[in-house]
């Protein structure tokens, strides 16, 4: 899934398609490393480094990438299959109730996650009026997205 | 319990902000997308996450066991709020292992001997959790805690708990079936199996002799009377016990793997305890180590659960003083009683206090555990040449034991002790110093 999330992102622009490439590739190499060597904190930094890689991929394209919810899906189950494999407890999950319960819930967060990425695909794409409002509001709403996040993790943490 | 953020939650955070502040940034409709699935994750798990408070008790349905039973380990968890679905992670000690739980989810990593058991506490009473531990070898246990550990729904945080538990048990090391026994020179007063060399008021025929007044006419031998010299009455010997020391030599052990001659000499002394005990006799222990502990002769299950447990500590280990075989005091080591010696015979103070009780007296039967199978093959010919060196020395010691009249012989861990005690029993008797 690593390998298919890496090699994915393909930029229209020529003179950033090897750049991308190459991020794409760091991203997976640093995501096996992560998970031959066992390292847990390698696995968000290699997902970062896939997202940076994607997000290059998309700078001049003219259309919407509409295989995007899939990759945001493909990311979710990759990232719980990760640190799933490089959970430091003891292996419990050898039975095979354990193993369904962990698989219908990784099917369950990815098919959600697509629903999600699809709605907002959707929504962002809409053709609507673009003026300053709109772009004032957007950018309140993601502001006010992050800072009740911020808020909501160091009260919870 | 302890909740601590995991590595998914700060993963899901940044690649929230970098989705929706490079979405805004470059105006792609995808990254907002990207971010969307890890947003709601994160603002759907951060507003549902809660304190998660766990009692746990945890028993024993027992706390005693013979090898290869199960001791039960149940534990009762409650968590509030109900419905979360804990791990249990205990340190087995070895020895101990986890039997076999159909309806849980339970490994093991084989060299921590750490069990991880998962169960879904029930709404809204406590749910019981048994475990089966399978007890493989004696010994005195002890499980000091249990770690407890829980994860949110959404995967976002974890929970802690460490409880100490100080749950101990014993098992006991299971007897060897013994159909002889050894056969004491001299009997108590005490009644018991044992006919006694000595005559007087018993079932078994012992001799003839004229009557005299005093006597019991109830045994007249009216066949003998009947020949007409005089009246003759039957002399017979009384049923007796015996006193019966055990005396186990921890003073040297040697070991290969988990398997030591301190093991075998345990298990021989519980096997010689349950018989004697069955036959009546008074049994007592002599563990003899740094320090030498003791146990006085008695009878029945409660002295046999002693014997046990004193068992159960004997250790080879060292202290700084030695007092020898003159620390037991004259009770713990009564006249005429039988001493029983296990011993790898490896440390020489353990053999000069065979020879200082059989100087004294006491009828002594030393049964070797083999210290061979537990010391590793020459390499070379220097150790070759120590090997022969330490076996001349061990075939001189045997030699000088059954020069001094100590019946002496060396149990093979593969044949039943009882052979053992055969070999001992054989060369008494050969030696004239058996019960006639």
């Amino acid at each position: 899934m690593a390998f298919g999330l890496s090699v994915y992102p393909n930029a229209e622009l020529d003179n950033i398609r090897q750049l991308v490439r190459l991020i794409g590739a760091a991203g997976l190499a640093l995501m096996i490393a992560a998970l031959v060597l066992g390292v847990r904190w390698a696995v968000g930094w290699a997902t970062v480094v896939m997202v940076v890689g994607y997000g290059l991929s998309l700078i001049g394209r003219a259309t919407v990438d509409l295989w995007a919810p899939a990759y945001a899906a493909g990311l979710l189950v990759m990232i719980e299959s990760a640190y799933a494999s490089l959970n430091g407890r003891l292996p419990t999950n050898t039975s095979r109730r354990v193993l369904k319960r962990d698989l219908g819930r990784l099917l369950a967060l990815g098919l959600g996650g697509a629903s999600i990425a699809v709605l907002v695909l959707a929504l962002s794409s809409a053709p609507v009026a673009y003026g300053l409002l709109v772009q004032v509001a957007g950018v309140g709403a993601a502001a006010a997205v992050l800072t009740t996040l911020i808020l909501l993790v160091r009260q919870r943490a | 319990m302890r909740r601590t953020a995991t590595p998914q939650l700060r993963t899901y955070a940044v690649l929230t902000a970098l989705g929706l502040i490079g979405g805004l940034v470059a105006g792609r409709p995808e990254l907002a997308a990207l971010a969307a699935p890890f947003t709601i994750l994160l603002a759907v798990g951060l507003a549902v996450s809660h304190d998660l408070d766990v009692t746990v008790a945890a028993r024993l349905d027992r706390h005693r066991a013979i090898e290869g039973e199960s001791i039960t380990l149940i534990f009762d968890a409650l968590t509030t709020p109900p419905g979360a679905r804990l791990e249990f992670e205990l340190d087995v000690p070895a020895g101990v292992t986890l039997g076999p739980t159909a309806d849980k989810d339970a490994d093991s990593d084989g060299l921590s001997e750490t069990i991880v058991v998962e169960l879904v506490s029930g709404s809204p009473g406590t749910l019981p959790l048994a475990l089966d531990l399978v007890c493989e070898r004696w010994g005195a246990y002890r499980i000091s805690s249990v770690k407890i550990w829980s994860r949110d729904a959404l995967g976002l945080f974890d929970y802690h708990l460490e409880l100490p538990l100080n749950i101990s048990f014993k098992v006991f090391p299971k007897p060897a079936a013994l159909r002889g026994l050894l056969q004491p020179v001299e009997t108590q007063l005490g009644f018991g199996d044992l006919v006694s060399r000595h005559k007087g008021g018993g079932l078994e025929f012992a001799d003839l002799r004229p009557m005299v007044v005093g006597d019991d006419p109830r045994q007249v031998n009216w066949r003998v009377t009947a020949r007409g010299r005089g009246r003759w009455v039957n002399d017979r010997h009384p049923e007796r016990n015996s006193d019966v020391v055990l005396l186990v030599d921890t003073l040297s052990v040697q070991r290969q793997g988990v398997d030591v001659t301190l093991d075998l000499a345990v298990r021989a002394a519980a096997g010689l305890t349950a018989s004697h005990l069955g036959r009546n006799d008074r049994v007592g222990l002599i563990s003899f180590g740094e320090p030498v502990r003791w146990l006085h002769p008695g009878m029945g299950d409660v002295q046999r659960y002693q014997v046990l447990d004193t068992l159960m500590e004997s250790r080879a280990s060292r202290h700084l003083y030695w007092r020898g075989v003159n620390a037991v005091p004259r009770r713990a080591l009564p006249a005429k009683a039988l001493v029983v010696g296990l011993s790898p015979l490896l440390d020489q103070r353990a053999i000069d206090a065979f020879a200082d009780l059989r100087g004294r007296g006491f009828d002594l039967v030393v049964i070797e555990i083999p210290a061979e199978p537990f010391v590793a093959d020459p390499t070379n010919s220097e150790e070759e040449l120590a090997r022969r060196i330490w076996e001349l020395q061990r075939e001189a010691t045997r030699t000088r034991f059954l020069r001094h009249g100590i019946a002496t012989a060396r149990w093979n861990p593969d044949e039943p002790f009882q052979r053992a005690l055969g070999e001992v029993e054989a060369f008494r008797r050969s030696a004239m110093r058996a019960r006639v």
